[in-house]
């Protein structure tokens, strides 16, 4: 059984991870933004990615 | 209710950079036309319910290019309920084309006169008043990039939202006549207020203009055109164009003193005279490629670079090591944190400095004008391979990140063309693939700038050489978009705008860093970590291992198949590029000497150099190959433009190693035989007029 140190410290390296995938989960669903940057992006301020308005639809 | 503003402009006017002063925002600002390739929205500083909308750089409102299509469609259809019209005052006649047209929407309208510091400067003076009488608008001075004019301007437009247009613009006498002949034809036809710009449009015979009238008034519309042709002698499309420049310069010769500007030639046009230069051009910018990478790569840059590594490798992960060691953790768990995530990322974050420097001096080069001259000169060499400057735009933006890249090849007409560029435009290193090149520089080549170079100039001869053989394929064959660009004068960067974008950039590595590649090395550290039993084993035994081993034989031929690491490393490199450093910093821990030591043990330079080749040629990241696919629109084709990345990059491997192996003296290996059919497989390509006929032979046999 691992003692309790471990589960706690365990838990934060999860939520570090959990947050690593949903982020990159939500990233890669806005249209393929890598969190780049996308400084050229046409619709940063909505997507914050380079996904076009004919792709919302 | 909201209001909405649309900034119009010519390509390079400052449009961009005058949004970015009204909302506030931070949009990236470029020195070459496409950077806004479609509409971008942002909320007017101090005015919560009005929208500024920056439309892509026009110069003109007919329907032909997709910005002028973008724009247009926003200006008839949507109609804002004004327009700021940001007028370059530095080539005041030709910006005012796209102004006269405006005007004729019937949107109230502002004209924000920009870049006065430069014609100031070139001892030109306007009469602001004569100019704005002449127009039937307010004329607003301003210096979009110093801030200067912009609360004036905000005053300006906010005070004509409400009223009518003036409609003050009038040609000559003929004119005149057959448009008001158009205009009653019209009438209730169209909105009333754009009736002018409707009835020039359709006497320039504008297809688009004349879409949603019915056949018969189309007939009439026509009847007018030919008895205008008639009249004037001249073809319609010639008399618009010529009565609209008369009337600009009319316009002009009342507003404007020249003084003795035509006699000066200015700094930039003496400067242009050697960096633009037909022989000059070119070695200019492969001199000031290696400046970059020598200072980013093997001196400034590595400095910071080294300095981190080793905190991260000395300090940092023995530090939490024994932490996490003194306060219970268990062994495995302390092996994710500092072998798998610190060791992963570390090995990334380690290269920060460089890509920060890198970033500094790229976005200086595009914001004093430089790279504007690049793409002019590009467009020579382009030009021969069946591209035009036009695909050189997005290869620039690439070297940020091919995401915006392959996007910025949407500013291309040419269908073929454009296909072409966004399959190609990530051959060209990205900042991700910098820390893949930092790495192998460093670890084989005393961290010399020239790898860095070689790889930037392979990546366009790549996109070069792609350009002969895709066009022979039918269905991208076509002739080279015309490429028109405005060369902006040379400027002084804003302190500010360098030092935002290279930390908005660096921001974007360090982010990108702690999200995808921290899963991607977790997940390597398990993978090396434990075999299939799920027994924590040397990295020798595990599942990583055998997933390797069983690939490896694939990468032989190209001198790197003989370790699994590589063959892992370049795996993972498929989901994101710096994923290759990664997972060397977690099999082989993140401080510099640690990986280097390791690389230069396991690989010769050739076979280091071919390891390169490979990974920046391939398939790019994920997030690349989802914007090919939306570029290219399907997942089949999406599917062939990732194959002939794969098969370029491995041919040119396997030719370079191969040679380069027997060059150096090492022997022959059988492998050679396939290096060299891979050449001639090469040359045909690109000698032969229909390389890809007999794909169609047995196509058609089948």
């Amino acid at each position: 059984m691992p003692n309790a140190v471990t589960v706690a410290v365990g838990l934060v390296v999860i939520a570090i991870i959990a947050f690593a995938a949903y982020y990159a989960y939500k990233s890669l669903k806005r249209g393929g933004c890598s969190g780049c940057g996308c400084d050229v992006c046409p619709k940063k301020d909505e997507h914050g990615c380079g996904k076009r308005p004919e792709d919302d639809k | 209710m909201v209001t909405r503003i649309a900034l119009a402009g010519n390509p390079n006017s400052g449009k961009t950079t005058m949004f970015n002063k009204l909302t506030g925002s931070s949009q990236r600002v470029g020195n070459w036309p496409g950077v806004t390739v479609e509409r971008k929205e942002g909320k007017l500083k101090g005015e919560a319910d009005t929208k500024i909308v920056d439309l892509p750089g026009i110069y003109s409102l007919s329907p032909y290019s997709p910005e002028e299509i973008v724009s247009r469609d926003f200006l008839l259809n949507s109609r804002p309920d004004a327009v700021i019209n940001i007028v370059d005052a530095a080539n005041l006649e030709r910006n005012l084309y796209l102004t006269t047209q405006i005007l004729e929407i019937g949107i109230p309208t502002v004209i924000a006169l920009n870049m006065m510091d430069v014609v100031r400067k070139e001892g030109v003076e306007i009469d602001v008043d004569k100019l704005s009488k002449a127009l039937g608008c307010k004329v607003v001075v301003t210096t979009a990039i110093k801030g200067e004019g912009v609360s004036e301007l905000t005053e300006a437009v906010m005070s004509v939202i409400g009223t009518p247009a003036e409609d003050r613009l009038r040609y000559s006498s003929d004119l005149e006549k057959y448009i008001s002949e158009m205009r009653e034809a019209i009438h209730g036809k169209i909105p009333a207020e754009a009736e002018r710009w409707y009835a020039l449009k359709l006497l320039e015979r504008d297809e688009g203009a004349g879409k949603d009238l019915d056949t018969d008034l189309m007939a009439k519309a026509e009847s007018i055109v030919v008895s205008m042709e008639e009249g004037m002698d001249n073809d319609a499309d010639s008399i618009i164009a010529e009565e609209r420049y008369a009337l600009i310069g009319k316009i002009v010769d009342d507003s404007v003193d020249k003084g003795d500007r035509k006699k000066k030639e200015t700094t930039s046009d003496r400067i242009d005279r050697i960096v633009t230069d037909r022989w000059l051009g070119l070695p200019i910018f492969a001199v000031i490629m290696f400046g970059i990478y020598f200072i980013a790569i093997e001196t400034i840059g590595s400095w910071g670079t080294d300095w981190l590594n080793d905190y991260i490798g000395e300090t940092v992960m023995p530090a939490t090591a024994d932490w996490l060691g003194n306060i219970g953790v268990s062994d495995w768990l302390s092996g994710l944190i500092v072998d798998g995530i610190i060791g992963g990322v570390g090995a990334v974050i380690g290269f920060l400095p460089q890509m920060l420097v890198l970033f500094l001096l790229l976005v200086l080069l595009e914001e004093c004008g430089y790279m504007a001259r690049v793409a002019f000169v590009m467009d020579r060499v382009f030009r021969r391979f069946g591209l035009s400057g036009k695909s050189f735009i997005p290869v620039l933006v690439g070297m940020g990140c091919g995401v915006p890249g392959v996007m910025a090849s949407r500013s291309i007409e040419g269908e073929s063309e454009r296909r072409i560029t966004a399959m190609t435009v990530t051959f060209i290193p990205c900042s991700a693939k910098l820390p893949v090149i930092a790495l192998i520089a460093g670890a084989l080549f005393g961290q010399s700038a020239l790898v860095a170079v070689s790889i930037y100039f392979l990546g366009i001869v790549c996109v070069l050489m792609s350009g002969i053989i895709l066009k022979k394929w039918r269905s991208l064959s076509g002739t080279p978009s015309p490429f028109i660009m405005e060369l902006p004068s040379y400027h002084m960067p804003s302190a500010v705008s360098v030092i935002k974008s290279t930390l908005d950039r660096g921001w974007a590595f360090v982010k990108k860093a702690g999200t995808f590649i921290l899963l991607a090395c977790a997940l390597v550290w398990f993978l090396s970590t434990f075999d299939w039993g799920m027994n924590m084993v040397d990295a020798g035994e595990s599942m990583l291992a055998d997933i390797g081993r069983a690939i490896k034989w694939i990468f032989v031929p190209l001198g790197f198949g003989d370790d699994w690491e590589f063959t892992v490393a370049t795996i993972t490199g498929l989901l994101a590029k710096e994923n290759v450093v990664g997972t060397f910093g977690v099999l082989f821990g993140a401080e510099e000497e640690g990986i280097w030591a390791a690389i230069g043990t396991m690989i010769t330079p050739i076979a280091g150099y071919a390891f390169l080749m490979f990974n920046m040629i391939c398939a790019p990241c994920f997030a690349a190959i989802g914007a090919i696919r939306r570029e290219l629109g399907t997942w089949k084709d999406t599917g062939k433009a990732v194959l002939y990345q794969c098969t370029l990059a491995y041919v040119l491997a396997l030719i370079f190693y191969q040679f380069a192996y027997v060059i150096a003296g090492y022997g022959v290996e059988p492998w050679i035989v396939l290096a060299v059919a891979a050449g001639a497989a090469l040359i045909y390509m690109l000698a032969s007029k229909d390389p890809f006929k007999i794909f169609r032979r047995i196509g058609s046999d089948a």
